[in-house]
């Protein structure tokens, strides 16, 4: 699944990122499995965690996170977002957070303001509008009743 | 099978979104522009947004080692 300030990105905040942060389901130990598929997609291999593709875009592989629980259980709440064609499994913002919280880096002070401003305005915007939506579902029916 | 719904452009969506953000005072109006931005986008919009403003720091950088 995809992690870190890329999965936030596709989730509507705008912070550059240099590399795509992606969560394995597999021990650290079979990171050859994830590179064997990498060079067979015409990747090119920097160390045991780290791919370029072939438009440079350079991909880190991730198997374990900090902050959250393991792969199996963060999946069950992953957001599957339309991104060419295929859905991806993306970890949600508050997840993201969560995790950013916990690394407790220097550099991760700037995305946590902002995801947390991005919750806030997604909960503001949406929250209103299923708010009204469930309030007309509710009048509707009440209307319907003989 | 789903229809897809033939989406305004970018800019379109993007001011019906900062509209939306006008009641807001706990952000000034350009952080409000860039989450409308970012907001009303496609997660493939929203990618070549941030790749292309990855890709404009590599290119400058890439046309100094030129120099």
């Amino acid at each position: 699944m995809l992690v870190g300030m890329s999965a936030a990105n596709l989730q509507g905040v705008l912070v550059s990122t240099v590399d795509v942060d992606v969560w394995i389901g597999l021990p650290s130990r079979r990171y050859m499995t994830v590179m064997n598929l990498c060079r067979k997609l015409g990747a090119t291999v920097r160390s045991q965690n780290k791919v370029y593709l072939s438009d440079d875009t350079p991909v880190d592989f991730i198997y374990e996170v900090t902050g959250l629980p393991t792969f199996d259980r963060e999946y069950q709440r992953v957001i599957r977002l339309p991104f060419y064609g295929l859905k991806i499994p993306v970890l949600p913002l508050d997840r993201i957070c969560k995790s950013k919280l916990a690394a407790g880096r220097d550099k991760d002070k700037l995305h946590i303001l902002l995801i947390r401003q991005a919750l806030k305005l997604k909960r503001g915007t949406t929250g209103k509008r299923r708010v009204a939506r469930a309030r007309r579902r509710t009048t509707q029916k009440r209307l319907a009743r003989p | 099978m789903k229809r897809r719904r033939n989406l305004l452009p970018l800019p379109e969506r993007a001011a019906r979104m900062l509209a939306r953000f006008k009641s807001i005072r706990w952000l000034d109006e350009d952080e409000k522009a860039l989450f409308a931005l970012g907001f009303a986008a496609t997660p493939e919009e929203r990618w070549k947004l941030v790749r292309n403003h990855i890709q404009l720091f590599n290119s400058s950088a890439r046309s100094k080692q030129r120099v």
